[in-house]
């Protein structure tokens, strides 16, 4: 639930590099593994950008999916996979940190999957992150202010 | 690709008075004892203070502070666990004791989603417990906090920990961060130098010298080891000491 930090941070930026500009588009990327809820990202960025002059700016956010590939092997595995693994090894309860339900410690900080998994092929702890814990803006489109 | 992490680092620390790091250019000289006895002795005298241990290989922030409340998902953000009067921050509450092989490029991605996500809200005191060296931790913390830095240099009065140990105050000194002074631990196993050769030796005044007590290995919190080992306390009040009227004086 923390969609809405994540918004305000995203807005400030926007506003900090582009300042005498008018905005008409931004991309967002978004990783899988950051479990975001996308309809309140959305309804935060909007009613943020409404309120400091950053008005009808459209947001589009892309989810991109997780993909692990093990150094040792070679295999490569995504979310379903990862996440039974977390459960098996720091059990199910103890990843429930989060007044409001269920919510993965990986929520907050993706990369910390690394140290909760194995290759699910060859066993080992080689573990590269190709996607999923992206939080980028992608690209941004300027009002074209000749007028 | 611009990252909005920056700006949400920037909102989350700015309300953050003094950011102290307990750094050494050595593993297993007490970084991780004095750092977290230290922020003990600060919030019991009132000051709003965070103990952050960054040392993801080892982290040992979870074993030394038995929590009253856990690290807790929220709209504001990831809120500290809380020990007693003490706010703690560690990835160890996260991944138990599972081992965690980070990379270089995943240690930065880890530090900056920690940092932007971290509710610290209005501290006087954010003590960093630092793994040993010069490596992404620090590299990180001076890139995006260098105003608000200090140093405490740990180190042990042996020829091998202070040579490295010079290594790591040069660099504190080219990168412009504020050293608090060097805390000599262990100080009665090992006694290369007197104190003031210590200091000519490192180039910067010692600060404290705390003794081993074999008694404080048999409790588990830093609450224990201080509250039931007087003499443990007394030393690092009297760091906590100096400390302070150090950093008022450069504040000043």
């Amino acid at each position: 639930m923390h969609e809405w930090s994540i918004a305000e941070g995203i807005v400030d930026v926007l506003l900090e590099m582009f300042k005498d500009k008018k905005l008409r588009e931004v991309d967002i990327k978004i990783g899988e593994l950051r479990d975001l809820d996308l309809d309140v990202l959305r309804s935060a960025l909007n009613i943020l950008s409404e309120s400091r002059s950053l008005k009808g700016l459209k947001f589009n956010l892309h989810v991109s999916k997780a993909r692990f590939k093990c150094l040792n092997c070679g295999e490569e595995w995504g979310l379903e996979k990862a996440l039974e693994m977390v459960e098996e090894t720091i059990g199910a309860e103890s990843v429930i940190i989060e007044e409001s339900g269920s919510e993965l410690p990986l929520h907050f900080i993706p990369s910390l999957i690394i140290g909760l998994q194995k290759c699910p092929s060859c066993g080992m702890m080689d573990i590269a992150i190709d996607s999923g814990r992206e939080l980028e803006i992608t690209r941004v489109v300027v009002e074209d202010d000749r007028s | 690709m611009i990252d909005p992490r920056i700006e949400m680092m920037k909102a989350r620390t700015s309300r953050i008075e003094n950011i102290v790091l307990f750094v050494s250019g050595k593993g297993g000289v007490g970084k991780s004892l004095l750092s977290s006895a230290v922020s003990y002795i600060l919030s019991e005298r009132g000051y709003e203070t965070v103990y952050l241990d960054l040392d993801f290989h080892g982290p040992s922030g979870q074993n030394l502070f038995h929590l009253d409340k856990l690290m807790e998902g929220g709209k504001s953000g990831l809120k500290t666990a809380l020990s007693g009067k003490v706010k703690v921050a560690s990835i160890g509450y996260m991944v138990k004791d599972n081992p965690l092989p980070l990379s270089g490029v995943d240690r930065m991605e880890v530090l900056l989603d920690f940092f932007s996500i971290l509710d610290f809200g209005e501290l006087d005191f954010l003590i960093v417990d630092l793994p040993p060296g010069m490596g992404e931790e620090t590299i990180f913390l001076q890139r995006m906090f260098r105003e608000k830095l200090s140093a405490v240099v740990v180190t042990l009065n042996s020829q091998m920990s202070l040579t490295t140990v010079k290594r790591v105050v040069n660099y504190l000194k080219v990168q412009k961060i504020g050293i608090i002074g060097a805390v000599v631990n262990m100080s009665n196993l090992f006694g290369k130098y007197e104190p003031e050769q210590v200091s000519r030796e490192l180039g910067i005044e010692v600060i404290g010298s705390i003794t081993y007590h074999p008694e404080v290995e048999q409790y588990k919190t830093i609450k224990d080891k201080l509250e039931k080992t007087p003499r443990f306390m007394f030393e690092i009040e009297r760091l906590v000491e100096k400390m302070l009227g150090k950093l008022s004086r450069r504040l000043t």
